[in-house]
């Protein structure tokens, strides 16, 4: 009963927490797209490109995929490593601006 | 981080006639304007001007060609770094816009959009495996080729699918086909993520971040970090919140889960995510980090459930808890990856069968797992420029799972050495051998020499 509890208790901390931030974060979906044409953000990708992919496994050639691919595989990597999402988004930036399109 | 650049092939739009002429750092060396110029030529062109770069490279030359190639890549970090240092400088930021203003012209850089389409993107795996053992009575053989796809699919800025099949050809020939994950991601803001479905398990950092064999450093798991035993959990089914935010220099990450939990096996817990609740009791977990350096983290991590009993022919079976705790550390400075986990459990008495077919249940005492390895690996490109050399990456692996309590449980218990080398041909193309001594407390020690070709694509 007691650990029943604690996961339902768990749960609507979950799904709360969901919907609390849902409506203010949709609101600022426009400012979430990476602005390649921001260099200093590209750079900042650069340097974190190199710095949170290698913790785990060889960093992948920017070249190897078109902007539209990196934009994905970004976000699959940010929720993967847990990687803050304004690091992401400058990461997502960086490859899309040198992918193979 | 530097060793895992060393790997990555030049870019195209480093490829042109590149003058090194320039001993200081700070202005953009000339190259073929005929090549598209991204930010990142930009950085590592600025790398390539540092005296280090005038000093090894001739003019002009291929950076693709190059033998410090992967010398020279890891100082794009560095540079990035120096770059942001710098914003408040006009001679960066015009160095800046100046590339940026080249990769409009030429069209390179394509201008961020704002959508709210469906990507799908297909990445993935091969892998082909061969093992010879002189010791074990299995001899040699070609173990199943594996099929490992995972299907991306992006809808907009917050919606994310992710769907993992694991698809396998078995000792008698079969085709075996199994979900390993299929979650859907809402990233609701910059370190607040909603996971829903079927999603690896957080705890720890094996499962969830190095079992991939296109990672990997050896062909094999760490004993005890596999689904048999009852230590590692492997995938939970339920929802889960997590993510990463700044800390100062630093970064925490944080993942914590509720799920329909683990289920009682012959061997131990199984610590799967089924996909439905045999005791309507739902386990929690999660992991928390924090890396006060991008190549250094240490996380701790926990669970807790209640496990039903196998049912027996006739009579009652009952519940117990099952509880986890572990921690782990990463260093990736340099070309070292340098990783330790710890994770313990216990499951409280319970009573159940031992398998479905008992006609009574059994009273099955109280259970400890520790399991635990320690594994080092060093990228040579840290010791030789050559091409060859540099892309081979010894690994050394201890790994140990140990079971207390109930005897039939105890048939995981294990300790290794595992002794290997990878070749990395591409950033996810590799070649793994490795040398294995197996001891185990109640069979003869085991010899086996594993052999992996990963192709990620």
């Amino acid at each position: 009963m007691k650990m029943r509890m604690i996961g339902l208790a768990v749960s609507a901390l979950i799904l709360g927490g969901a919907v609390a931030f849902s409506s203010a974060t949709l609101a600022q979906s426009d400012d979430q797209t990476p602005q390649s044409s921001d260099p200093m953000q590209i750079a900042r990708g650069a340097k974190a490109w190199s710095e949170y992919c290698g913790r785990c496994h060889n960093i992948r050639d920017p070249g190897e995929r078109s902007g539209r691919s990196w934009s994905v595989v970004s976000k699959h990597m940010r929720v993967r490593a847990n990687i803050p999402g304004a690091t992401a988004k400058d990461i997502e930036a960086f490859l899309r601006s040198s992918s193979n399109d | 981080m530097t060793r895992n650049l060393a790997m990555l092939p030049a870019h195209p739009t480093l490829s042109g006639e590149i003058s090194a002429s320039r001993a200081s750092p700070g202005p953009i060396p000339t190259w073929n304007p005929g090549r598209r110029l991204g930010l990142l030529a930009s950085v590592f062109a600025m790398t390539l001007a540092t005296p280090t770069f005038a000093q090894t490279i001739a003019t002009p030359a291929k950076l693709e060609d190059h033998p410090e190639r992967g010398v020279t890549m890891k100082g794009a970090s560095a540079l990035a770094s120096d770059l942001l240092t710098r914003r408040d400088s006009e001679q960066a930021q015009g160095d800046l816009a100046g590339a940026s203003s080249t990769d409009a012209e030429n069209g390179a850089a394509p201008p961020a959009q704002t959508n709210d389409r469906i990507e799908v993107v297909l990445t993935g795996a091969v892998v082909a495996d061969a093992s010879y053992s002189g010791s074990d009575g299995t001899g040699s053989y070609f173990g199943g080729a594996q099929f490992l796809p995972i299907l991306l699919v992006g809808y907009g800025d917050q919606l994310l699918v992710e769907t993992h099949m694991e698809i396998t050809t078995d000792s008698d020939g079969e085709t075996e086909t199994s979900l390993e994950y299929a979650q859907v991601n809402y990233l609701v803001n910059d370190w607040l993520t909603v996971v829903a479905g079927k999603f690896l398990s957080p705890i720890g950092q094996y499962q969830q971040a190095l079992h991939a064999p296109w990672i990997n450093k050896l062909p094999t798991a760490p004993a005890g970090f596999t689904e048999e035993g009852g230590a590692s959990p492997m995938t939970e089914t339920g929802l889960m919140v997590r993510g990463g935010f700044k800390i100062g220099a630093g970064t925490a990450t944080y993942a914590a889960f509720v799920g329909n939990g683990p289920r009682l096996g012959e061997l131990g817990p199984m610590l799967e995510g089924f996909g439905g609740d045999d005791n309507r009791n739902k386990a929690i977990g999660g992991r928390v980090s924090y890396l006060p350096t991008p190549d250094f983290e240490i996380g701790l991590s926990a669970m807790r459930a209640r496990i039903l009993g196998m049912p027996a022919m006739a009579g009652d079976v009952s519940q117990a808890t099952y509880s986890l705790v572990g921690a782990d550390f990463a260093y990736t400075g340099g070309y070292w990856d340098i990783r330790g986990e710890y994770l313990r459990s216990r499951l409280g008495e319970i009573n159940s069968a031992k398998e479905p077919t008992d006609p009574m249940p059994t009273t099955i005492p109280r259970t400890k797992w520790e399991a635990w390895y320690g594994q080092v690996a060093y990228r040579l490109a840290g010791i030789s420029s050559n091409k060859v050399i540099a892309n081979f990456e010894p690994a050394i692996r201890y790994s140990r799972i140990s079971v207390s309590g109930y005897s039939e449980f105890a048939d995981v218990q294990e300790q290794r050495w595992s002794f290997g080398i990878a070749y990395w041909m591409k950033p996810a193309v590799v070649a793994k051998v490795a040398y294995e001594i197996a001891d185990f407390p109640s069979a003869p020690s085991a010899k086996r020499l594993n052999l992996q070709l990963t192709f990620g694509f």
